[in-house]
């Protein structure tokens, strides 16, 4: 692209404050601490209260981003979401209005896992196309609103949480611009992790079984499928890039499972010290798991001004993405 | 053959942390303690090692080792580098 580039000018994170932790799960279900940490390396997540909605996480953490960024306009909010405030509308709208940011174009991304670098793509070709001179990118989730209560392979996984940054338009070669893209989508998939319920296809056969609108996920098949399409997307971007693997100072991948994240860094002969880790304490928390995972590296000191990063996802649809950038030096971030 | 049936055993012991003694040719991945994903991580790590695309749920619970390299040798996988 021969426009600005999109550069990451601010960051901030949020998550709702009630904790379950793997032994409040254990008390009423068929599991325990061990079997759910050995599967996917989680401890505990935090899960909205009844009345809590996407849009409230999302708008605690684009004014964190804002703040951080020391902005208080943008040209463009876009929310990476799978489970909107509703149906209809779109969450977006209403998260700029009450963010102050007026009447700017403000739209959801559907890419469930991958939302959030799907949504850092289309910002920064709104960017690049002089659409936009600054865009706010919200990832923002509450599985917690959608998962089976009883169902212990879904209800151990998923948390809730936000996670935005604001990009602004840069110059290329700069500090903190996003460098390489690669995304894509295999449909056939589109069965793997699914509400089958609630939408149209649904709507236009009858009335469903209630549990069809929970969430259903196919765990083995989704691990084979998200470690080889994120190892090949980040091959894709970092090639896109012209950087080696070896080369980076940071793998930051969708927090799904951590056995997923050391795979994806062994195929990728990455450290798995240099993959970002925090799905210990917040599960999986779809779009908003790669921004919380940099708000929690940020706030820790490990990213710092001109590291190597490399974000990846994977998610239902199947839809995956992958993008390579340079920290940018940020005001200090926030823990949540 | 034999070269490729111990190589997948030393796989095993060594991603899976199983005891070198327990796992031989006719030793099926149900007699390790092996969890649901074991065998999804097993399927990536002999894809890439041996170069040959294995399916999702070619690699079955009842299977042992030396039916894991007949498999791969089927797929055209070249026993022991």
């Amino acid at each position: 692209m021969n426009g600005p580039t999109a550069v990451v000018a601010g960051l901030g994170a949020t998550v709702p404050p009630h904790v379950l932790t793997n032994e409040m799960l254990a008390a009423r279900l068929d599991t325990s601490d061990e079997w759910i940490r050995s599967r996917t390396g989680i401890r505990s997540r935090h899960t909205v209260a009844p009345g809590t909605a996407t849009g409230d996480l999302a708008v605690t953490a684009g004014a964190r981003a804002l703040a951080n960024a020391g902005m208080s306009t943008v040209d463009m909010v876009v929310v990476a979401t799978a489970t909107p405030d509703r149906l209809c509308p779109a969450t977006a709208p209403e998260v700029a209005s009450r963010l102050g940011l007026g009447p700017v174009p403000a739209f959801d991304v559907a890419a469930v896992c991958s939302g959030f670098v799907y949504a850092l793509g289309v910002a920064a070709g709104a960017i690049a196309g002089r659409l936009a001179g600054s865009v706010l990118v919200i990832g923002a989730d509450t599985f917690s609103t959608i998962v089976d209560p009883s169902d212990r392979t879904t209800v151990a996984i998923f948390g809730d949480g936000a996670g935005a940054v604001v990009l602004r338009a840069g110059v290329p070669g700069e500090v903190g611009g996003l460098l390489a893209f690669d995304l894509g989508s295999d449909g056939e998939l589109a069965d793997l992790i699914a509400i089958p319920a609630g939408g149209s296809r649904q709507r236009s056969t009858g009335p469903a079984d209630p549990a069809a609108h929970y969430l259903a996920m196919r765990g083995r098949p989704v691990f084979v499928n998200a470690v080889r399409r994120m190892a090949a997307s980040a091959r894709a971007a970092l090639a896109g890039t012209g950087w080696q693997a070896a080369a980076l100072d940071w793998l930051v991948g969708h927090q799904a499972n951590v056995r997923i994240l050391h795979a994806v860094a062994d195929g990728l002969g990455v450290p798995r010290e240099r993959a970002v880790v925090n799905i210990d304490r917040v599960g999986n928390t779809s779009a908003a798991s790669i921004p919380l995972a940099l708000a929690d590296a940020a706030a820790a000191g490990d990213l710092r001004a001109g590291d190597r990063v490399l974000l990846t996802a994977f998610g239902a649809g199947a839809t995956w993405g992958s993008v390579t950038l340079t920290w940018p030096a940020l005001p200090a971030v926030a823990t949540f | 053959m034999r070269e490729m049936t111990d190589e997948i055993a030393r796989i095993m012991v060594d991603v899976f942390g199983v005891p070198p003694g327990r796992v031989g040719a006719a030793t099926a991945f149900t007699e390790l303690e092996a969890d649901s994903l074991t065998l999804a991580e097993l399927t990536l790590l002999l894809e890439q090692r041996y170069g040959v695309p294995v399916a999702d749920g070619d690699l079955r619970p009842e299977h042992t080792v030396s039916d894991v390299a007949a498999l791969l040798r089927d797929k055209g996988a070249a026993g022991g580098r």
